[in-house]
This record gives structure tokens, sequence and C-alpha cells, in this order.
């Protein structure tokens, strides 16, 4: 094996469960396997551009991830094989639990696509805004003040939908 | 936005993360399954004789980039089984995609297999193709019918021109030669589309050129 194909399999390798767990969140617990089937194909066809260190490597495969994503919005990604083994075991693995995060998930899903990805992101995949930088492939300033625009919206959208306090009659 | 709504915000945008599924002994091996089987496999072969029978060379090379500079124009793009760069003899550095494969399945997933190699140009011997087509002999016939030289030192050469055409030749040299040895070579076709900035071209155009290359 290559050294490019060496490092790129290590990669892979050491993201491919963060990677399942941002297309789950993305496409739903069983377009996932699919989906990371996909980002693994595209990655081995883009291998000569993986970066070499593997901080760099990991934010390179969640750029294709995000973009297999956007793809995938608007076609759909073909069912293979190869993701039903995946499927079959990680759906047994799931645990749908009482959810009490839609509010603010609708909340996130109504802001501008460009706003909204960075706080998920952030938030549910734990990036820092530089790390988001890179996997957006925009300048650091651009996506500091994207994300302090769409945390305004955000804050004025769930303090809108709070229940307002009614006073107590005495 | 004050600190305690800072963190109030926060709190709730942190759990509001879907669920996941979560991991298990049998998750783990399905994604290392998964992994072994996206990963191009590379079959190596016994180096053969080369026997030139009609290569499909890249299409547009040198050309397609002051077409299209934002992306590639082939509908089959999105699902091209390979991007490959190389470099001309003027420096220009090229990149192409190989894809749209047709023909039989065994074919066709063989074909893939092998042009979705990495390091695909290390099986493609293209510095030989290169020389033969220097050495070969061409002629050009010009818009009044004249018959001149158009070998290497004309103004009707272009190294690049020629050397792109020999990465294109190589490359389907060396996947029908694999696909011979594997015994599955019946009817392959595929295309690829490729882009060459700062290429260099020939001088002066001619109306024809001839070759026995």
């Amino acid at each position: 094996m290559s050294r490019v194909s060496e490092r790129l399999e290590a990669a892979v390798r050491a993201n491919s469960d963060d990677l399942l767990a941002y297309l789950e969140r993305r496409v739903g617990i069983d377009d996932a396997p699919d989906t990371l089937a996909e980002v693994m194909t595209v990655a081995w066809r883009r291998a000569k551009h993986l970066p070499t260190l593997p901080v760099e490597a990991r934010m390179w495969l969640f750029g294709i991830a995000r973009n297999v994503v956007s793809n995938a919005a608007r076609t759909r990604i073909r069912r293979t094989r190869l993701a039903d083994r995946l499927r079959e075991v990680a759906s047994a693995a799931s645990m749908p639990a009482a959810d009490d995060g839609v509010e603010v998930r609708e909340a996130i899903a109504a802001l501008d696509t460009d706003l909204s990805e960075i706080v998920r992101l952030r938030h549910w995949e734990g990036f820092s805004l530089a790390e988001i930088a890179s996997i957006l492939d925009e300048p650091a300033s651009t996506v500091r003040s994207r994300y302090a625009k769409a945390r305004d919206l955000l804050a004025t959208a769930l303090a809108d939908a709070e229940p307002q306090a009614t006073p107590r009659l005495r | 936005m004050t600190d305690s709504r800072d963190h109030e915000l926060d709190a709730k945008l942190n759990a509001s993360v879907p669920v996941t599924t979560h991991r298990t002994r049998e998750r783990d091996d399905a994604l290392r399954a998964m992994v072994a089987a996206t990963r191009p496999k590379r079959r190596l072969r016994p180096r053969m004789g080369v026997a030139i029978a009609g290569g499909i060379a890249l299409v547009g090379a040198g050309g397609v980039a002051a077409a299209d500079a934002l992306g590639w124009t082939s509908w089959w793009a999105d699902d091209a089984v390979n991007e490959v760069t190389y470099t001309l003899p003027s420096g220009a550095v090229c990149e192409g995609i190989l894809g749209n494969f047709r023909g039989t399945s065994e074919e066709v997933e063989a074909a893939e297999e092998f042009m979705a190699q990495p390091d695909l140009f290390d099986s493609v011997d293209v510095e030989t193709h290169y020389a033969d087509a220097r050495a070969a002999n061409y002629v050009a016939t010009l818009d009044d019918g004249t018959e001149v030289d158009a070998g290497p030192g004309t103004p009707y050469w272009s190294a690049d021109d020629r050397y792109a055409d020999a990465v294109g030749l190589a490359t389907s040299v060396a996947l029908h030669d694999h696909l011979r040895d594997l015994g599955v070579l019946e009817r392959l076709s595929y295309e690829a589309e490729s882009r060459c900035p700062g290429s260099v071209p020939a001088e002066l155009r001619a109306r024809e050129i001839r070759s026995d290359w």
C-alpha cells in the first residue's frame, strides 16, 4: 500500500465513528450508513488531496462529509449492500430517547444554511470555530461573525418561544 | 447578551444534539468492514509486452480549462472514480477525472477498481509512450495543401499536447493490459476530462496533422 493509502486508511478508521455520528445527526440513523459509504468512496477518490497532519485530515474528511450531505439533499444517496451490515447493527444499537431538543433544533433549522451548519458543527460535533472554518473552507473571521449572528438570532427566537410568565393574582 | 443568557443558550444548543446510535463491538466491526470495502484494491500484475491497440485518449487535454474554470463539465463528474494530476513538459499541471465506465459488469468493476487507485500512475508507463510520440513521424497539411514536417522542433509541435496524449494512451494501455490479464476485457469504454491551465500549444496550426504514432 502506498503512503497516501496508508495515511488515508488510518484517518478513515480513526474518524469513522465520529463521521457516522455526524451523518446520523444530519441525514438520520437509517440513511447514515449509505452516506458514510459515499463519504469513504469520495475520500479514496480524492486521496491525493489528503492533508499530511492527522488533525487536518480529520477536517478534510468532515469537509467531504458535509459536501456529500449537501449533495444528498439534491440527489438521493443510493442504498448499497456495503451499508446493509452497518445499518443492521447500528439500528440495533440506537436508543431513541425522549427528546426535549426539538424546539431548539427547529430554531437552528430555521436559520440560513450558512449559519445553521456552523451552529451544528460547534454544538453537536464539538468543533472549534477555527476547525469549522477549515471544514467549511471559509475564512475564520467569516465563521466567527456568522456564529455571532446565529447566536443572536437563536437567542431571540428561543426567548420568543418561551412561555411568558403569568402574573400571579392574589 | 449577558453571561448567564450566554450560558443558558450554550446549554440549550448543546442539549439539542439529536440521538445517535451508540458504539458496540458489532458496529465497530461493521465500520471496519466498510472502510476495507470502500478502499480501492490494487491488483499487481506482471509487466507484459505492450501492445498498443488504440487506446482511449484523455479528451480535451489543454482545452477544457478555458471552457469551464469552475467545475468539470462531464455529466458523470460527480461519480468519477478518480482524480489524477500530472505535469507537462512546460511545467503546467493538468488535473483530470476518469469515469463513465461502460461494458460488462465484470470489466466495469475491475476497471473502476484499477482506475481508482490513489497511485494509479505508478502502474502507467507514460514516459515510454511519450518517447514513442517523440520518435514518430508527423506531417502537417497546410491550408494550401502543402505538406511539411510537424515533428519536435517545428512550430506545429506541442510537447505539452503530445505528453497529455501520451498520458491518456498509457493509462488506457495499462488498464486494458490489466483487464486482459484478468480475462475480463470485452468491450470496455470510459471517459476522461482534463484541464491543463498554462499548457503551451503549438505555435502554428495546420489543416491536418498525420502521424505514424
